[in-house]
């Protein structure tokens, strides 16, 4: 039996075709077929990170580990936890050291106290690095904030993010603090998260209220752009944003709330295989490469607002993760504005 | 009880043979209650409906207890009809055609008969329980059918191991639909689901080789037939190159229902281990107890999306409703292996974009290509492919 296929190896050809009772010749005018797409190239652990455009680090050593590693390409918005002025101090340092802050956007996840203690002590550190500051909680009552002129300044010229995960319970009491906290904290930007799980289960008539204050905090954002004060901004992207969460063990996740349900992970960055299986694969490819806009919605929003999806509740609400449910295809309605 | 729009209902869950690659394993050996079943079909179901195994030939009695009583009701008959039409169609392993088969011939069942080309590869997975071969009673089988003029269709099942012989079954298809049929048979059943790549197995860059390889080999082949004139070899090679890909209905109009008439979205997700429990959605009797229900409704609304493709490089976007021959598309499998029914094994998917890439090449190689572009369908027959 005489066998020539271009482009693919001899003995491949001739382990395959033992079976083949029949002489058959594949000649020279055969089709000049070369491979294009590998499945040895579908999941890598060197470009798996490269799906995404933030990604959250469970905490400052994970993000230190990772980094080392050199997988993360730049442009990217990186979230990093910080527990104490010692670790801001190391992170600083090596921002510093590094230009890290020019390749990336740094987002610090702290508490309030920490915050301040560092606007205290390390103001004119903070002052060399360009960075965003998310805070996790904000005391409506602690007037510390407001320390003296110059943390004022600080604050007015950098982006310091009021970052909250509202749900059925405390959207009232979150959505009307808003305005006291812009007036009189000079936060100017809030991150909202919902916990669509828990508006879920609303009736219709509490929708009908959420509605109202999701219109009433967007019409008082809307309204306070005066040119006279600081612009006051509610976080919504509009482009493709797709997150995901690094644990310490290089364990990823959807999101933060996914791994602390203790939920079966979707890949690990720490361990280098030269092969997975087609369950693992699909674990971490169905999320990156199945995009939500390619699904129409029971409810279809006017623009998707992509940092509003919360993948983890599109599994949990939907049983899939790349599904959006009429929950949040509603508050994205309601947040959206021109 | 719950109206379901087509049930596909489990006879029996016993089967005489052990194919290795088998869904349906532990089979509890329980046959579905008759008279549960005749009351169901006659009074919930619109007509439509498939009776499924185990191996159904095991009960051949039932079914024919169940279409003499539907027979004996009295409901308008074009109904009656449809519904005894829907107890004739039996997918069977063909292993019991022979034994039963005064009874096929007498009620006009038609055979779907399961069978996987060639002995090697027949032989391989398509086994006894106590360890027996099944080919050539097989093939008796189809022998044995058309003497009878008992209705009958193969499909078959190629796994990892048997792409090789991929080239080998398919000729062998077309020569026993040419032998039996005639050549326009053979023709028509070249672009239909003839034989089914097996979705949930680990492919690798290897079987691709082969797999690409076999289809030139078939091509050549045909190409190369002594038999065929220049016109019957080009409709053979448009029909096999041009195959639609196949989107079940599973889930959606399309529900399984096991022996004790629990509700799942397909045969292939039926309880048959402890784990598999947690894709079952009710119970015909109860009607508010359904679950689940949202994946599958979604699946309803959103079935354009299957015909996607996806692969490490292409972005799915670009790519909808295209280059989709020979993919077939199980939201079952696709949850059994990703955990969502969009999301097919993504290495069955990239072996069948390569495909895919290939045909093109092969159309224009053969002068199918030009004909399809000029919109001269003559080689490039439209045909209609249920998974």
């Amino acid at each position: 039996m005489v066998i020539n296929l271009s482009g693919l190896k001899v003995e491949k050809v001739v382990a395959a075709a033992t079976s083949a009772s029949h002489e058959i010749l594949l000649d020279e005018n055969d089709v000049n077929f070369e491979r294009v797409n590998f499945i040895s190239d579908i999941l890598s652990r060197n470009t798996v990170l490269d799906s995404f455009n933030e990604i959250e680090f469970e905490d400052f050593t994970t993000f230190f580990n990772i980094m080392k590693m050199d997988l993360i390409k730049p442009n990217k918005i990186l979230k990093i936890k910080i527990e104490n002025e010692e670790e801001f101090d190391i992170l600083s340092n090596l921002l510093i050291d590094t230009g890290l802050s020019n390749f990336y956007t740094i987002i610090l996840l702290m508490d309030e106290n920490l915050f301040l203690n560092l606007l205290k002590m390390k103001l004119s550190l903070i002052s060399h690095i360009h960075l965003e500051i998310y805070l996790s909680k904000i005391s409506f009552d602690q007037k510390e904030l407001l320390v003296n002129e110059k943390s004022q300044k600080w604050i007015s010229k950098n982006p310091v993010c009021f970052d909250i995960i509202i749900n059925r319970d405390n959207y009232v009491d979150i959505l009307s603090e808003i305005p006291y906290l812009y007036s009189n904290k000079m936060i100017r930007f809030f991150n909202i998260s919902y916990d669509y799980q828990s508006f879920e289960k609303m009736t219709i008539e509490e929708l009908q209220k959420l509605e109202f204050w999701i219109n009433h905090i967007k019409i008082w954002a809307i309204f306070s752009n005066d040119k006279k004060f600081e612009k006051i901004e509610i976080k919504g992207i509009s482009k493709f944003h797709l997150p995901i969460f690094i644990a310490r063990d290089g364990n990823l996740f959807y999101n933060r709330q996914h791994y602390e349900y203790k939920e079966t992970p979707l890949f690990n960055i720490f361990n280098e295989r030269d092969e997975y299986s087609f369950q693992e694969m699909a674990k971490i490819l169905r999320y990156t490469k199945l995009s939500p806009d390619i699904f129409y919605f029971p409810f279809q929003p006017k623009k998707i607002m992509w940092n509003m999806i919360n993948y983890f509740d599109n599994l949990k609400l939907m049983g899939n993760v790349n599904e959006i449910p009429v929950i949040t295809a509603l508050i994205m309605q309601w947040s959206w504005r021109k | 009880m719950f109206c379901l729009p087509v049930p596909d209902f489990l006879l029996t869950e016993r089967c005489n043979m052990a194919c290795k690659y088998c869904f349906e394993h532990k089979l509890s050996g329980l046959d579905v209650d008759k008279d549960k079943l005749i009351k169901y079909i006659n009074e919930k179901t619109n007509g439509s409906f498939f009776l499924f195994g185990g191996e159904p030939l095991l009960t051949i009695d039932l079914i024919i207890e169940i279409m003499e009583a539907i027979a004996k009701t009295n409901i308008i008959t074009k109904r009656k009809e449809k519904m005894i039409n829907s107890c004739k169609s039996v997918i069977t392993n063909g292993t019991l055609i022979k034994a039963n088969l005064e009874k096929i011939k007498k009620h006009g069942l038609r055979m779907q008969i399961s069978f996987d080309g060639v002995k090697e590869a027949h032989d391989m997975n398509r086994v006894f329980r106590k360890g027996g071969k099944t080919f050539d009673i097989v093939l008796e089988a189809i022998d044995l059918c058309h003497i009878h003029e008992i209705p009958w269709s193969l499909h078959g099942v190629i796994t990892k191991k048997t792409l090789p012989y991929l080239a080998d079954t398919t000729m062998l298809m077309v020569e026993l639909y040419d032998k039996y049929e005639g050549i326009n048979a053979a023709i028509s059943h070249l672009g239909k689901n003839m034989y089914q790549i097996i979705f949930e197995q680990e492919y690798d860059d290897h079987d691709v080789d082969v797999l690409l390889e076999q289809f030139q080999l078939i091509c050549k082949r045909i190409m190369n037939h002594p038999k065929y004139n220049n016109d019957q070899k080009k409709q053979m090679l448009a029909s096999f190159l041009n195959r639609k890909g196949g989107v079940c209905a599973a889930g959606t109009t399309l529900l399984a229902i096991d022996v004790n008439f629990d509700i799942y979205p397909c045969h292939r997700l039926v309880a048959f281990e402890e784990e598999r429990k947690r894709y079952k959605l009710g119970n015909i009797y109860d009607t508010h107890g359904f679950k689940q229900f949202r994946l599958y409704n979604s699946y309803f609304r959103q079935r354009h999306i299957v015909s996607s493709i996806y692969s490490s490089d292409i972005n799915i976007k670009n790519n909808l409703s295209k280059n989709t021959r020979w993919m077939n598309w199980c939201p079952s499998t696709n949850l059994e292996t990703s955990g969502s029914i969009y999301f097919q094994n993504p290495k069955y998917n990239l072996m069948h974009v390569e495909l895919n890439r290939l045909i093109d090449m092969l159309e224009k190689k053969y002068g199918l290509y030009q004909n399809k572009k000029n919109n001269n369908n003559k080689y490039n027959k439209k045909v209609d492919i249920k998974c």
